[in-house]
């Protein structure tokens, strides 16, 4: 019971049957459909999946940028989702976001320690301004950014260190959870390998929690403790990294794991399974199993009855009617 | 023994505006022999889709220039070749795929349109207009998708099957080489899948010679037989999908692509990023391009440009393998 | 604050902690000069040059006015000397009552530079407000704002401008008035456009992330990425609301005689028309190369400020 207690109090965000449904021309987009989640401090919550599955609209709608249209958040146990404006800013604080595009992510018009000294100020976190530029500029080292860049436009800098500029701005407030919305997406491979490193020793030191979004399963597996599937906005799976690469349960986990492209050439001969058809629209979805259009395992009560998430193993959660 | 079909010598493509000069590709050789499938890898910037678009003559004109070098196709050298005999090259005989395929379509013609429209500017003899319309009924279903829906406007496709129709529209002509540049970059993973395994069965089903540009190492072994690795312009190492992916030695350059990889197999702590940033394509220096970023650099490499190291047809740029690829000495010597 | 970490790139590992302690970066801290860069795109555009220099010579002509010829030469009549063409001592000639016609024209300039200047500054403070709230909250307040604009956009804005100074009387005031409201339903919708097409942008987002407040969202994330179409466009404000002011002054309802203005000094030649071509053409060049030169900065200006041609 006491374990129990502690588990749970570990828990730093959570959120129960969270929706977020767009007013569409045809009808209601089901972005965000009841997703339950549970982010422990101090590790990394993957969330995988392809365009449209709303896996960018649950990061922004976590930090209520995006307000929810149903269910709830909860921070510390407490639900953030009744915040006043000022409680929110207050609560903004903790909860940080690192986007994808380093370059429409950065205002053009500041220069890279205004960038950063930005949210120091607008808070009040220092006394004088002097000293919010003094503590970016700290932070200019802790994200292996140049001082000399200080005051250059963002124009002038490659990817690489535009994406440092969103991560030190992100650190700027010391927040205790940042969501990464595909943080390396948009860097070349190499670059996207000093970021991360970059993430995971930040993590360390400051005991982060992230929730880190993205497609590329390489990543994902890299750098999560546990790693939520996400399909038209649902989470189909849900469990800890290994146990998520060593043992799929759903079919479409099953797909997407196989689908990736090894660099080895040993895996040539690899047995893809190659899902048919492309994914279904998500205004005013039927009832049913979402991905039961695609799935080579459908039954007739997949069409009638949506799948429950439940646990098929300890901290394993599958919604498939036949992953028990 | 094959036929070679391109053969490309020495390369080099500037692009000049009045503030600068960009040094895009420098001085690149590689050859592709028919029905093989040649993969170039590299980052932003490394030059690979200049390369492409050099070899189909279509980089933009007025600012970029082709100081040096020879691209021969099926042994004519299209570098010296008139406008008018080029029109009648691409997309007959080179036909090339875009990552975007929406700047490939166009968005007011229904796509059988413009895949009979492909074919009529193509073929030299005239065809009844029934038969041509077998063929586009032909390549849609080849490429998977319903003939019945060649009535439908680009929109009404989805980003797979719009570069599926991509696909269509440059093998109706049947092409003897096809190039693909970053083919699936835009598209999901299991949409990539899909469209990987399409473009392997028909190539080798129609035996058409291909360039696969990506940046994606996990694309070039599953889909390549030969493979170079393209670095600020340059080829710095370059062999058969077993020297790239099998041998023990290679550049460092590669050696960090590989390293920044996360395994999906083996887990790793951290992973080994190369330093640093790609060089400046506006200087031009004397020693290795890399030189900058590489953990094994010795005081040769600023000074002096790097050689092709050669080993049967692993080829690699760089001093460490000065003495040939196979000899350790080298390496004890440095250290 | 921890050190730098191992794998950074090896030229910034080498300038983190040793090149200068924090407080030097403030207090080196200074922002470089943007409009320094504009300037330099600007200086390449042929067109907007020779645009900035004609207008800086009416400009100069206007300020310095008195200094050149005297206010008094300029509505003083003296019968003696009228209709007289263009000479050395009156380079513009001198109209039906004897007036110098290049000191009203300069003394004119004064009037309708500073109309249209005012003007279009006024017609811009009200648009950027109006154009920011309706782009930047959207809903309710941009249906409302919106709906106005079409409202008052349906009225020609020379009728509208009439309407006014009819309403108010003829003032040099209530022309301003008159011109920028009939101006301002046009940069409200160049405004809003501008600050919605900002408003997508990620940066804005994420100082909302950062806990920033509305108002400072505006002025310092959206409208400084949004100020180049509304700069232009606040540009060729100035030029059309000289031609509207010169029009309304044509109709007489602008500035009253004997006051020198661009469009009141053609109204007064109309009868001299066919006997002294001057009269006319000389206001009416005025006019055709503030307007033309105002239009070929502002075009200039919409290319230096296009963050596509950046470096």
């Amino acid at each position: 019971m006491i374990l129990a207690e502690q588990e749970e109090s570990r828990i730093l965000v959570e959120t129960e049957n969270l929706k977020k449904y767009f007013k569409v021309a045809g009808g209601q987009l089901h972005a965000v459909d009841g997703v339950n989640l549970r982010i422990r401090r101090g590790k990394t919550l993957g969330i995988v999946g392809e365009s449209g599955c709303g896996k960018s609209t649950i990061g922004r709608t976590i930090l209520r940028l995006i307000e929810p249209s149903g269910g709830d958040i909860r921070y510390e146990g407490k639900s953030i989702i009744n915040l006043n404006n000022s409680a929110m800013r207050e609560m903004r604080k903790k909860m940080q976001i690192i986007f994808q595009d380093p370059y429409s992510s950065i205002n053009p018009r500041m220069s890279v320690i205004e960038l950063i000294a930005e949210f120091m100020i607008v808070n009040r976190q220092y006394a004088t301004k002097a000293q919010c530029f003094n503590k970016a500029a700290q932070l200019m080292d802790v994200v292996g950014l140049a001082r000399r860049l200080a005051n250059v436009y963002p124009h002038e800098l490659d990817g690489g260190r535009r994406q440092r500029i969103g991560i030190a701005r992100a650190l700027s407030l010391e927040p205790e959870f940042i969501v990464c919305d595909e943080p390396v997406s948009a860097l070349d491979v190499s670059i996207q390998a000093q970021i991360l490193n970059l993430l995971m020793d930040l993590q360390k030191e400051k005991g982060l929690t992230y929730m880190f979004i993205t497609h590329n399963l390489s990543v994902v597996k890299h750098i999560s403790s546990e790693i939520a599937v996400m399909y038209l906005g649902k989470c189909v799976e849900k469990a800890t990294s290994a146990q998520l690469f060593e043992e799929p349960k759903h079919p479409y986990t099953k797909a997407l794991l196989t689908a990736i492209p090894e660099p080895d050439i040993a895996m040539r001969k690899k047995e893809i399974i190659v899902i048919k058809g492309e994914v279904t629209s998500p205004i005013n979805p039927k009832p049913g199993c979402r991905f039961a259009p695609r799935c080579d395992y459908c039954q007739e009560i997949c069409w009638r009855e949506e799948p429950a998430y439940k646990e098929v193993k300890e901290q394993h959660f599958v919604a498939c009617h036949f992953s028990g | 023994m094959t036929e070679t079909i391109l053969e490309v010598k020495d390369l080099e493509v500037q692009y000049k505006t009045e503030l600068e000069t960009v040094y895009a590709v420098n001085g690149i050789s590689f050859r592709l022999n028919e029905g093989e499938t040649l993969g170039i890898v590299g980052e932003t910037g490394a030059g690979k889709t200049t390369t492409a678009l050099s070899v189909l003559r279509l980089l933009p004109e007025r600012v970029s220039f082709i100081p040096k070098g020879e691209i021969y196709f099926q042994g004519q050298n299209l570098l010296e070749m008139k406008e008018n005999e080029l029109r009648k090259i691409r997309g007959e005989k080179i036909a090339m795929i875009f990552q975007d395929p929406m700047t490939s379509l166009n968005p007011v013609m229904t796509v059988g349109e413009q895949i009979l429209e492909a074919l009529i500017f193509h073929r030299a003899e005239k065809a009844e207009k029934a038969e041509l319309e077998k063929r586009v009924d032909e390549v849609l279903t080849m490429v998977g998708i319903a003939a019945d829906r060649k009535a439908d406007y680009p929109h009404q496709f989805s980003g797979g099957m719009k570069q599926r129709v991509v696909i269509a529209m440059a093998l109706a002509c049947e092409p003897e080489l096809l190039i693909a540049d970053e083919p699936t970059t835009a598209l999901d993973v299991t949409i990539q899948a899909q469209v990987l395994l399409m473009i392997r069965n028909l190539r080798d089903r129609l035996k058409t010679a291909m360039i696969m540009i990506t940046h994606d190492l996990g694309i070039v072994a599953q889909t390549c037989d030969n493979v170079a690795v393209m670095y600020a312009g340059e080829l710095i190492e370059s062999g058969t999908a077993e020297d790239i992916f099998c041998a023990e030695k290679h550049h460092p350059y590669t050696e960090g692509l590989f390293g920044s990889i996360p395994s999906l197999r083996v887990y790793t702590e951290r992973l080994n990023p190369i330093a640093g940033l790609m060089p400046d394509p506006t200087e031009r220096n004397p020693g290795c391009k890399f030189a900058p970023r590489c953990p094994k650099v010795m005081a040769i490499c600023r000074s002096s440009h790097p050689e092709d190291a050669v080993e049967n047809t692993h080829r690699i740029k760089c001093h460490l393998y000065s003495d040939g690829i196979t000899d350790p000495r080298k390496e004890e010597e440095r250290l | 604050m921890s050190l730098p970490k191992p794998d950074i790139d090896q030229e910034l590992q080498q300038e983190c902690g040793q090149e200068l302690a924090p407080e030097a970066v403030v207090a080196i801290y200074k922002k470089p000069s943007q409009l320094k860069e504009i300037w330099r795109r600007m200086r390449k555009n042929r067109a907007a040059m020779i645009g900035l220099t004609i207008i800086a010579v009416i400009l100069f002509l206007a300020v310095f006015a008195e200094q050149i010829k005297p206010y008094s030469l300029a509505v003083n009549q003296n019968v003696k000397i009228r209709l007289q063409p263009p000479s050395l001592a009156h380079p513009f000639g001198t109209d039906g009552y004897g007036r110098d016609l290049f000191a009203r024209c300069i003394h004119g300039a004064r009037v309708s530079l500073s109309i249209g200047f005012t003007s279009a500054t006024l017609s811009l403070v009200l648009g950027l407000f109006f154009g920011s709230a309706a782009g930047y909250y959207g809903g309710r307040a941009d249906t409302v704002i919106m709906r106005s604009v079409d409202v008052i956009a349906a009225i020609p804005s020379i009728l509208m401008a009439l309407a006014v100074v009819a309403a108010l009387g003829a003032s040099p005031l209530n022309l301003i008035l008159a011109v920028s409201f009939a101006r301002t339903p046009a940069v409200i919708r160049v405004v809003r456009t501008a600050v919605l097409s900002v408003g997508d942008q990620e940066y804005v987002e994420a100082a909302k992330a950062g806990g920033t407040r509305d108002i400072r969202i505006i002025r310092k994330s959206i409208l400084p990425n949004a100020m180049g179409p509304i700069l232009v466009q606040a540009t060729m404000s100035v030029a059309q609301n000289i031609l509207s002011a010169a029009t309304l002054s044509f109709l007489g309802l602008g500035i009253n005689p004997p006051t020198p203005e661009w469009g009141a000094i053609i109204s007064e030649s109309k009868e001299f028309m066919r006997t002294a071509y001057y009269l006319m053409f000389f206001p009416g060049l005025m006019i055709i190369l503030s307007t033309l030169s105002l239009n070929l900065v502002g075009d200039g200006l919409r290319d230096a400020l296009d963050p596509r041609l950046k470096s």
